[in-house]
């Protein structure tokens, strides 16, 4: 009897542990189209950008081709800066700085490493990935796909993709306490025939700006990463890339850390604290991206990213110095 | 396109000296035969120049041009065979110059102007079109230089800048979730 009574449960259960794997290879379907929509598409689209209780106003043209992918973003508010990427090298024009950075970026999805492997199961301790019913965005039929935290140490997402061609259309990033931090929401979004990469540039002179570049080719393998120690990482988080020193066109010499759960990831930048590093301690944020200054062993640590404020914090705290004086 | 950039490449490596010897001549017969490459090896020399600031007053574009045609006009004497050994000496000169190809892009982004006579927008420097912006051409072929330096200047300060650099830099790494639209921050950020 009590066999049988096992049984029944086993088998009403399996059905439901199927149901909940469905459900989330079917989520990380839908992201995975989104990813491909974004890269490979033409498209051309108004977008606002909530964050810190501010609402900016931004234009993106994205176009694909051959070689590759362009885009040009532009802030239409106040200060004209503006982001343009050519493939993976990515310039970002600063005009009330008047600067421009010029940036290699690497990797081309726009979805983490874990969710282009497939590999839910190995971030579903920390998230559940859900799909939400179908709803409307900028006139438009969208589908809601959520990812939800399963603690407070990390922030949730939300992202409305259009079913007709699988292109975001919003996109909301949710604190630990279920509010809203940032949230992208287009207002107008349409494919659009492409334009000539030589047509995609600044829209403003350049020509007598400060160009910095900052490239990966300096960054040489770095000797005294093992001078520095990540100690009690908030749980799921792991060091997942330990990156080659970094020089920036001051000559500042930059450690880098990438730490991760497999979704959210939080840069940790060393350098050795100058004048200007105790204005920089404390905390900041710009959108979802919570910023901690800390200044430990002469060295200034730097943690950024997409986490709740107290995660970052942490990660900042985390990173102790235990080398052995060189470099 | 592909092989454009791989050559572009070797092009790099040989200035710096750190080509292996047996892929000079192909690459010198490359030179030879495509045009758009000896633009390349010319913009690395100036970018080179630049870097090293040695670079004169006034730039003359057309002056490779008019050599190679006065060249042309001359009688070929004799080919050598073998190139001369030459020293690795003046490697440490511009620290990094062995990744010219790529370190330069952003001054390539300056200096094609001085390079490109008007196209009216059109670009045919692929190599550089490739990879960076245009901010726009430029009609005189023959323009001050100092006046474009000013954008190549690696020792001024960042500070100010520091956190965008961090930003910019974690979008490479951290293309999350968040990651859709990585440059959006960027863009709407104030330096602190």
């Amino acid at each position: 009897m009590k066999w049988r009574w096992c049984c029944a449960v086993l088998l009403a259960g399996l059905p439901i542990l199927g149901l909940a794997e469905t459900t989330s290879q079917d989520a990380l379907m839908w992201l995975t189209r989104m990813s491909r929509a974004m890269q490979s598409n033409n498209y051309a689209g108004n977008f606002v950008y909530m964050h810190n209780g501010k609402i900016e106003s931004l234009r993106v043209r994205h176009y694909a081709d051959r070689q590759g992918e362009y885009e040009h973003l532009v802030h239409l508010n106040g200060n004209a800066r503006e982001v343009i990427r050519n493939n993976d090298i990515v310039t970002c024009v600063f005009p009330e700085e008047g600067i421009v950075l010029v940036e290699k970026r690497r990797g081309s999805s726009y979805l983490p490493p874990v969710l282009q492997s497939g590999n839910v199961a190995s971030i579903g301790a920390y998230y559940n990935f859900l799909i939400g019913p179908e709803g409307r965005v900028a006139g438009q039929l969208a589908r809601l796909i959520e990812v939800r935290p399963r603690d407070n140490d990390r922030y949730g997402y939300r992202f409305w993709i259009n079913v007709r061609n699988g292109l975001l259309m919003r996109s909301d990033l949710v604190n630990e306490q279920g509010a809203l931090v940032e949230q992208i929401l287009f207002t107008d979004l349409q494919e659009v025939a492409p334009v000539p990469r030589s047509h995609v540039r600044p829209l403003v002179d350049t020509r007598n700006f400060t160009w910095q570049r900052q490239d990966l080719a300096q960054q040489v393998n770095q000797p005294g990463s093992k001078d520095w120690v990540l100690r009690n990482l908030p749980e799921g988080f792991t060091i997942a890339e330990v990156n080659a020193r970094m020089v920036l066109p001051n000559n500042t010499v930059v450690k880098h850390f990438v730490v991760s759960d497999g979704l959210a990831a939080i840069s940790v930048y060393i350098q050795s604290a100058d004048e200007g590093s105790r204005k920089r301690m404390g905390s900041n944020r710009i959108g979802g991206l919570n910023v901690h200054t800390a200044i430990t062993s002469g060295y200034q640590i730097t943690a950024l990213g997409d986490a709740p404020l107290t995660t970052v914090r942490r990660i900042a705290e985390a990173t102790q110095y235990r080398g052995g004086g060189h470099d | 396109m592909k092989n454009m950039e791989h050559e572009a490449e070797l092009v790099s490596s040989l200035m710096d000296g750190a080509l292996d010897e047996a892929r000079h001549d192909g690459l010198l017969r490359a030179l030879k035969q495509n045009p758009e490459l000896v633009r390349c090896w010319e913009r690395y020399h100036l970018i080179g120049d630049v870097m090293k600031n040695q670079l004169p007053n006034v730039m003359d574009a057309g002056f490779a041009a008019r050599v190679s045609a006065e060249i042309d006009k001359e009688p070929t004497v004799f080919a050598p065979n073998a190139m001369a050994v030459t020293k690795k000496s003046s490697r440490s000169h511009v620290a990094g110059w062995a990744v010219a190809a790529s370190v330069a892009v952003a001054a390539v982004v300056g200096v094609q102007m001085m390079l490109q006579p008007s196209q009216g927008g059109r670009d045919t420097s692929t190599l550089a079109s490739n990879h960076v912006v245009s901010p726009g051409s430029q009609s005189q072929k023959t323009v001050p230089a100092n006046s474009e330096i000013a954008r190549v200047d690696y020792n001024q300060s960042v500070n100010d800048a520091q956190l965008n650099q961090y930003m910019v830099n974690h979008n490479e790494y951290a293309s999350g979730m968040n990651g859709v639209l990585p440059y959006a921050r960027i863009v709407v950020s104030r330096s602190q």
